[in-house]
């Protein structure tokens, strides 16, 4: 049975509605089995350990039980018979890699028309999609991703709508099916966009022309998702209490359900956590008002070039910012963008982000990370190499609710480990090993067949 | 971001204005190759000659870098640098010869290099001196531009205005007739030199292109222009050698995710392969074969491999591409050779891309390997002058860093 975690932590959550909550637990549930995580005991031994909650040891170890973290520390770790040990001497060792921002799967490396599912462009706002479902398992991306690193990804809808639909977090492991590489527990997120490309897609479609009328949309839509809730929320109090066999239960019939505006309740109630694409930081402001106005928690601005004029705003706002090291200008929302956003966003106590958005970035977001890294030192902002990896570990997990699974390697947490072959912010360094769940999702120095389906049998064509 | 000349010590007699500057304690890469112990001595912008530590230059203002590595200006020879503002504005965008026709030979983009774009300064923050920006559209694009990343105007900027003839194997929904195309086109211009006459009135054989358009295309045929041409499959890159094999063509590949597979072959014609280093066979169907160690196993076949990210607003980068290649497998030396000295050659300059007696004294100045991120750049020369590096990103920094 699926558990979401609720998020009533802020100021801004209305009550959770239970049935709409029901409607949700049903639609996520399963049918093929995720892989299970490794029975047994393994310890990571003697390398430089990154625990990226306070602590770096070196020499340190780690300790696996059963696919969860059960001790890490100082040293070669415990001389004991039921541990598997790896020595891994010369090596660093960093929790599983988190990108919040990806569309493997929905804008599949493997390129093709009939591939192109991240967009459903026929309408502005579809907050009925979901992302989970337009997911190309085979999409070879994937395993290139574990390859680099990344154990934890955040595939959503693109940017063309305003509201484009759920996100889903999920591991990059090889299933057939989407749903089996979701991260149980995780929370559920929403895609929504604002500046130039809704306006884009719809200006000769009936609209969004302008930025006035993005946020005239958003106003409105959101306020129907208000109604939507009133309606359910009057709907439990008179009928929803009465369970099937008692005897109060007055059979009465549900309203009819709009699974766009369930998604909205979700925003409005905190349990789906909004991840914003937005460029400049007027339209961050704009996206910030309404977001006070309907009474909801931005959890993420995605891209958000402009983060560092507004930075001290957002670190009070408790909005995290997920970017690039460098991307800049290639449309004129991301004209001013500067290398030392994320160190800005640092020292202004916000929570900062290294995302992809590249089927090539996530294969190397060490190297992403190292680059902005060096952008701050380079001006004499002072920051650690694990205040750095925070900006690919703990901070996006925060993003995406699921901090208490994984970003860190504290005991309790999910075995998602990267050991690395050299420093982790060195161009040279690659994963020697990657672990998901305990199990090792990569190894570099085995030669096993492709994950997907699309790579096998080339080689036999010769 | 202070002038390097101020940061570090100097030594020179205050009774005479040294004519020459010797740069020492600092490792040097010549011809690729990290080199210790010599000094660079630098006269009227031009590398005089590279010594020993101990060689009296007394005479020379002698200029300690504190242990620093240099090596030649980084040259980007895939890019639109210049041409391009804002990607979606189409109003700052020029490099495409508009219209959809198949011939743009004789488009020469540089007539709109743009010397003052805010992508320059920005572009040589990452250590990079020279580019060749290239046109786009059509079958034939038209003729890139070599550029010096100083100067304000286009008379100092614009070092060879027909680089090189771009072109593309797609044309009309087949390679096939991309490659047909451009035999027939090639041959039009091998009749023109051959017959004067051939383009008259009423002449027997009509051409969808203009007679500039073909005009154009001869010094392709002789070998003079070099040809660029994009291709990825293994089959494509067969095709082309064909095509060319009947005429001097001096043939770059651009793109190659599969080139490894020709690696001999392309290395007996003498045709030289840009490569995304990036890229390692998840494109699509152009590079099921495409793999992270191609520009090292074209590197060890003798091929000429230039290095490249093929961007515009992140140029810059190219060091980082570079970083990646040699994380892959290609050695380390012939990484530095693919952005310095191998594009210089490709593209006919000779006497530029190396820390060399009678090349230009333009190199940069880093505080490490400049491959790794944590490395950062001290200081960037060009013709022996301190170039800045200033640009509207640093500016914005200035402005927002304390707000």
């Amino acid at each position: 049975m699926i558990c979401l975690l609720l998020m009533l932590s802020t100021t801004y959550a209305s009550g959770v509605n239970p049935l709409i909550l029901a409607h949700d637990e049903k639609g996520i549930a399963p049918v093929e089995a995720s892989p299970s995580a490794h029975v047994g005991r393994i310890l990571l031994s003697n390398a430089t350990v990154y625990t990226v909650s306070g602590e770096t040891y070196s020499p340190g170890y780690v300790i696996i039980e059963d696919g969860i973290i059960e001790q890490v520390g100082k040293g070669a770790g415990p001389a004991d018979k039921t541990l598997s040990r790896l020595d891994l001497a010369g090596k660093f060792i960093t929790p599983g890699l988190v990108d919040t921002h990806s569309h493997l799967g929905v804008y599949p490396t493997v390129s093709a028309s009939a591939h192109s599912d991240g967009n459903e462009m026929t309408k502005p706002t579809t907050p009925e999609a979901w992302a989970e479902h337009a997911v190309w398992t085979q999409d070879p991306g994937f395993e290139r991703a574990v390859a680099g690193g990344v154990t934890t990804l955040h595939i959503l809808p693109g940017s063309g709508n305003l509201i484009g639909g759920r996100g889903v977090t999920m591991h990059a492991i090889p299933t057939l099916g989407s749903r089996a590489m979701r991260l149980r527990g995780a929370p559920e997120t929403i895609k929504m966009a604002c500046g130039e490309n809704p306006k884009r897609v719809y200006g000769d479609k009936g609209g969004p022309k302008t930025r006035m009328g993005n946020i005239a949309i958003q106003r409105q839509t959101f306020l129907k998702a208000k109604s939507y809730k009133a309606r359910w929320d009057k709907f439990n109090k008179e009928h929803g209490n009465k369970s099937l066999f008692s005897k109060k239960n007055d059979h009465a019939i549900e309203p009819d359900r709009d699974l766009g505006m369930e998604t909205l309740v979700g925003v409005l109630e905190g349990r789906i956590l909004p991840q914003i694409h937005c460029y400049r930081s007027d339209d961050m402001l704009a996206m910030l008002q309404l977001s006070h106005e309907m009474g909801f928690q931005i959890r993420s601005f995605h891209h958000a070039l402009e983060a560092y004029k507004i930075k001290d705003i957002l670190a009070d706002e408790n909005i995290s910012v997920s970017t690039w090291a460098d991307w800049w200008g290639f449309k004129h929302e991301a004209y001013d963008g500067i290398r030392q956003n994320i160190a800005l966003i640092e020292t202004s106590g916000g929570r900062a982000i290294v995302h992809s958005d590249s089927a090539i970035g996530i294969q190397r977001l060490n190297q992403e990370a190292a680059k902005a890294l060096a952008a701050g030192r380079e001006v004499g902002i002072e920051i650690s190499e694990e205040t750095a990896l925070a900006w690919i570990t703990s901070n996006p997990a925060w993003a995406l609710g699921v901090e208490d699974q994984v970003g860190t390697l504290d005991p309790g947490k999910r075995a998602d480990i990267v050991v690395w072959d050299g420093p982790v912010f060195s161009i040279y360094s690659r994963p020697a090993m990657v672990f998901i769940d305990g199990n090792v999702a990569y190894d570099a120095d085995a030669n096993n067949p492709p994950w997907s389906d699309f790579e096998l049998g080339w080689e036999v064509n010769q | 971001m202070k002038n390097l000349l101020v940061a570090i010590s100097l030594s020179f007699s205050v009774d005479a204005i040294a004519a020459c500057t010797a740069y020492h304690n600092a490792t040097f890469y010549i011809s690729g190759v990290p080199t210790t112990g010599q000094q660079l001595v630098v006269e009227d912008g031009v590398i005089q000659e590279v010594v020993g530590q101990d060689n009296a230059t007394s005479q020379c203002l002698r200029v300690d870098l504190d242990g620093a590595v240099v090596t030649p200006g980084f040259f980007e020879v895939d890019t639109k640098l210049g041409l391009v503002e804002v990607g979606l504005e189409a109003s700052s965008v020029d490099h495409t010869g508009g219209g959809d026709h198949a011939n743009y030979a004789s488009f020469k983009v540089g007539e709109a290099f743009n010397p003052r774009s805010s992508l320059i300064a920005i572009t040589r923050a990452g250590g990079i001196t020279h580019a060749v920006v290239s046109p786009s559209g059509g079958l034939v694009s038209g003729q890139s531009a070599l550029v010096k990343l100083d100067g304000l105007t286009q008379a100092d900027t614009v070092r060879d205005w027909s680089a090189a003839m771009h072109a593309s194997m797609q044309w009309a929904g087949s390679r096939a007739n991309g490659i047909q195309k451009l035999r027939a086109l090639f041959a039009e211009a091998q009749a023109i030199t051959k017959d004067p006459n051939y383009w008259k009135a009423g002449r027997a054989h009509p051409s969808d292109s203009t007679k500039a358009d073909i005009q154009a295309l001869i010094p392709v045929l002789d070998g003079r222009t070099p040809l660029v041409i994009s291709a990825s499959r293994a089959a494509d890159i067969e095709a082309l050698l064909r095509l060319v094999s009947a005429y001097q063509i001096n043939l770059i590949i651009r793109g190659g995710g599969e080139a490894w597979v020709h690696a001999d072959a392309l290395a007996a014609a003498n045709v030289g392969v840009i490569v995304d280093p990036m890229s390692n066979g998840a494109g699509g169907f152009s590079d099921r074969l495409g793999r992270s160690d191609n520009a090292a196993i074209l590197d060890k076949a003798g091929v000429t491999v230039v290095l490249s990210t093929s961007e515009t607003h992140n140029a810059r980068n190219l060091r980082f591409a570079a970083g990646n290649a040699v994380r892959s497998g290609l050695p380390h030396p012939a990484a530095i050779r693919a952005i310095t000295s191998n594009p210089a050659k490709l593209f006919g300059q000779t006497n530029m891309g190396d820390l060399s007696p009678t090349m230009p004294a333009t190199f940069a100045i880093w505080s490490a390997d400049p491959f790794e991120p944590l490395s950062h750049l001290k200081s960037l020369i060009i013709d022996g002058n301190e170039v800045s590096t200033l640009s509207r990103q640093t500016e914005l920094y200035r402005r927002y860093k304390s707000k």
